[in-house]
């Protein structure tokens, strides 16, 4: 559908920043405060498709990000064969949609939208990320149509005579996909004519930041799942060999809810190590610089998410891990 | 040192608006009567890939999967197709969303092309020399948002009521009573009837003719309750130059299969190239297909209705039981006669067997080449089963087999009717691969006739009703019903005899209020994961509001059906 009154998206921001330098240069670093407001916001909003489309570009509401950033540099060591520098970096930001349809809706559950929260918010129904196990069944304590191996939803709201679940009142805001902090750490040590170096970086989540949605891993009644083998990694619960927290084969289940498992992690992402032909035995071959390296990238990474990726989230594929070996000559 | 700056703006409204050089929007098509003829065919491709292309699980659903008509065979027990109704027919299932989405996008698309019609006049000069094709068009226009909100309201009950195309965004939609839309459906369609071409003057073979639009006329009188004004609907059809064919016909009388074994007229009907031509005055609306062309799409014909016999595995001695999926083989015959059916649907006992009982052997529906049962192990290298007629409890060690596989995947009724014999165009390797380019119909003739049965017994003339039902019986060389014998359900038994895989099963019962009592009675599924009937309960005889729309009406309250 077209929107003809689409028009630019206007940012107001106040920046406050303080460079320093100590020590002859042995320790630098910023700090930075940041808040910016953007109006007019340019987003694709799904609309009913009783409309004959299911979104529709327009600029919408009000959103506030804030936050603040760090870094730090210092010179560890400085010898003659010997030099250690380090980086780390910090950055923090929060994110709320102030506004929304002209200040008269306070949200809109279709897409997600909610005055006062991050605007990447999750809503639904609240999983409560166990199963009802075979006891629990036989002893009556499961709702209506509800078997062991399915997901506990929680009730939010009790109401006597009516359904157990209902759209309106037992579904919430589950919590953010954005981060709670980022910070990274740099690494650059070199001794004699080798040189190494290496990165790490890390996004971290807790509380209501940074949650995933890892229903998709586990593994279903259907084809793919038997395909991609998940039931691997995820395995079924079986009444002879109960899981606590994975469903049964054919887990549909009247009401369900995202499981929502944290993204946080640390990652050693980019190493290099790289040696320098001393200048003496490359001046006979006419060159003027040669050196070797080998580097990698993505070679670790710490989680606790159980999908293939934490940064990549949801979706099914993994992050690449590569290793290249070079020779970089200068003539 | 100084710097001088300066900044000068834009004007901003001129810099973004954007004339269209290289797409199309409304702003500038609809300038030649090509233009129209392009959004009118654009409403035909969305009712075909949608609805009739099959490969699409609610396209299953639609022409009876987990009612009566059919059930998943190859995951019985399973998802995707209705195995659950508790688990799959929720607010925020797949299915409700399906025909929601795509019935209203046919809705808004004809409004736009209506509201086109509408502001450029027979007087304009868009239409000088072709005046007679704006009647046309807007027939079709109004013929397709009629058909659009027939699914709607026989599914959904009260739905929003559009007849203006939606331009900015809306969200404060509201049900409106189904009265109200039945009344544009009838209004749409009787519009259509009077303004679209008669039987042979359309202008390419698939387009729309009055026919087709009386035909749905007649239906939308039956959900009414009108039975004299659907009577003349019906009258309007079989009079209009429309006839069942009674002798074999066709382009293909020369190429019966030879693993069927023979012909008929009602074997002809459904032969590749034959639904087009002038001598069958039985196809009404036919739904095209094209290989090798853009836009040509596909029929999943034999992956839909056809039994996955070249799953079966080995026969007692241990020998691949059935061979033809190498294409060199001589005993290939099997894979180019049947090519690779999925049993997308398997159908209940009741199509099975049931429905042809009292006339198993005359009923040339039922026949060899018609209803193919005759499955038999054609191994050459294994003697002791060669052509041997498949029986898994006697042929087998007890408990070597799962039966419920064997029965629901492997080896049933195949209706060949859906199929292409011989005839396939894409993946030579594997005859098809369970597609074909036959050409389906939407609506023929032998419909027509039962709905004016189904008429004429709300109307209280069991005679009369008779008579319609034996027009298509005697075709079919089944013995006459007796008009005592005419009940609701006798006219239900007689459309899945003649129209299994072709009609809307779904639309049938869910406008009969019938989809609960006939699925309950006779849905087979052996393991469904719902229980009998999969689980169907009362309320399930309308759809839910899908959640999403509910969500996303943000400035209106959309009223869930009951029960959900």
């Amino acid at each position: 559908m077209g929107n003809s009154e689409l028009t630019w998206e206007t940012t107001t921001s106040l920046n406050f920043g303080i460079d320093y330098i100590f020590l002859k240069n042995k320790i630098s670093g910023s700090i930075d405060y940041y808040n910016a407001n953007t109006k007019d916001v340019l987003v694709s909003r799904s609309i009913p498709n009783i409309t004959g489309f299911s979104s529709i570009l327009e600029n919408i509401g009000e959103v506030e990000n804030k936050g603040f950033e760090f870094s730090l540099s210092t010179v560890n060591v400085d010898t003659r064969d010997f030099k250690w520098q380090s980086t780390f970096n910090f950055s923090l930001n929060r994110n709320k949609l102030v506004k929304l349809y002209g200040g008269e809706t306070d949200f809109d559950i279709g897409n997600s939208w909610f005055t006062g929260k991050p605007i990447n918010s999750i809503y639904g129904y609240n999983n409560l990320g166990v199963v009802y196990s075979e006891e629990e069944f036989f002893k009556g304590e499961v709702p209506n149509g509800f078997y062991p191996g399915n997901f506990k939803i929680k009730d939010i709201q009790t109401n006597e005579g009516s359904a157990t679940y209902s759209p309106d009142e037992d579904r919430k805001i589950l919590g953010t996909s954005d981060p709670n902090f980022r910070f990274g750490i740099n690494n650059n040590l070199s001794y004699k004519n080798f040189n190494l170096s290496f990165f790490i970086n890390s996004i971290q989540g807790g509380g209501d930041f940074y949650k995933g949605e890892i229903s998709g891993f586990l593994a279903g009644g259907g084809d793919y799942s038997r395909r991609r083998n998940q039931s691997a990694i995820f395995p079924y619960w079986r009444p002879n060999a109960p899981t606590t927290d994975t469903h049964g084969m054919y887990w549909s289940q009247p009401v369900n809810g995202p499981l929502l498992k944290y993204r946080s992690f640390v990652r050693l992402q980019d190493v290099s190590l790289s040696y320098d032909i001393p200048s003496g035995l490359i001046n006979k071959l006419t060159l003027k610089e040669l050196s070797f390296y080998v580097s990698g990238k993505n070679l670790a990474t710490w989680t606790n998410w159980p999908g293939w990726d934490p940064e990549v989230g949801s979706s099914n594929s993994p992050v690449m891990r590569s290793f290249i070996l070079g020779i970089k000559a200068t003539f | 040192m100084v710097v001088l700056v300066t900044m000068s703006s834009c004007d901003e409204d001129k810099l973004l608006n954007e004339t269209p050089l290289d797409f199309l929007t409304t702003s500038n098509l609809y300038r030649t009567p090509d233009d129209f003829e392009l959004a009118s065919l654009g409403l035909y491709e969305k009712a075909r890939d949608n609805f009739y292309a099959g490969s699409v699980n609610e396209n299953s659903i639609l022409k009876g999967s987990g009612s009566d008509f059919s059930y998943n065979g190859e995951n019985p027990a399973g998802t995707p197709f209705l195995s659950n109704y508790a688990t799959q027919l929720l607010p925020t299932s797949s299915i409700p969303l399906y025909f929601w989405t795509r019935g209203y996008q046919i809705v808004q698309f004809a409004n736009v092309l209506i509201a086109e019609l509408e502001a450029t006049p027979i007087e304009d000069e868009v239409w000088e020399g072709n005046e007679a094709q704006r009647a046309i068009l807007l027939g079709e226009a109004r013929f397709f948002r009629a058909f659009a909100y027939r699914m709607l309201v026989t599914i959904y009950g009260d739905v929003p009521y559009l007849d203006q195309p939606v331009k900015t965004v809306k969200t404060d939609f509201s049900r409106a009573d189904e009265d109200l839309i039945y009344d544009l459906i009838e209004s749409d369609f009787i519009f259509a009837s009077q303004n679209l071409p008669g039987r042979g003057d359309e202008s390419a073979p698939g387009r729309l003719t009055k026919a087709t639009a009386s035909h749905f006329l007649c239906e939308t009188y039956i959900a009414r309750n009108k039975f004299p004004e659907a009577i003349a609907a019906a009258n309007d059809v079989i009079d209009g130059g429309y006839s069942l064919m009674q002798a074999r016909f066709g382009t293909q009388l020369d190429n019966d299969d030879p693993l069927l074994g023979g012909g008929d007229v009602y074997y002809d009907l459904f032969r590749y190239g034959n639904q087009n031509l002038s001598e069958n005055t039985e196809g009404i609306w036919v739904i095209q297909f094209q290989n090798d062309v853009d836009g040509g799409s596909k029929y999943d014909g034999e992956r839909m209705w056809g039994n996955a016999y070249y799953r079966m595995g080995n026969d007692p001695d241990g020998k691949q039981a059935i061979v033809g999926d190498n294409p060199d083989a001589s005993s290939n015959i099997y894979l180019s006669t049947f090519s690779r059916p999925v049993a997308w649907n398997r159908s209940t006992n009741y199509v099975a067997y049931d429905i042809w009982r009292s006339d198993w052997n005359n009923d040339i529906r039922n026949a060899r080449h018609n209803m193919f049962r005759d499955w038999r192990y054609n191994n050459p290298d294994s003697p002791n089963w060669y052509g041997k007629k498949i029986d898994f409890v006697n042929d087998y060690p007890i408990g070597s087999r799962n039966l419920v596989r064997d029965t629901c995947q492997y080896i049933f009724p195949f209706p060949m009717k859906a199929a292409s014999p011989g005839i396939h165009f894409t993946d030579p390797n594997r005859s098809g691969g369970g597609t074909n380019h036959v050409d389906q119909y939407a609506v023929r003739l032998a419909e027509t006739y039962l709905l004016r049965a189904e008429a004429h017994l709300g109307n209280g003339e069991k005679e009369l009703a008779a008579a319609d039902i034996n027009v298509v019986r005697n075709r079919a060389k089944a013995t006459p019903v007796a008009s005592g014998d005419v009940t609701l359900d006798y006219i239900l038994d007689e459309r899945a005899r003649e129209l299994y895989t072709e009609e809307w099963r779904l639309i049938t019962l869910m406008r009969l209020n019938l989809l609960y009592d006939r699925t309950i009675m006779y849905l087979s599924n052996p393991v469904a994961a719902g229980g009998v009937g999969a689980g169907i309960q009362p309320y399930n005889n309308l759809f839910p509001i899908p959640q999403s729309e509910i969500d996303l009406n943000v400035n209106g309250e959309l009223i869930q059906n009951e029960g959900y």
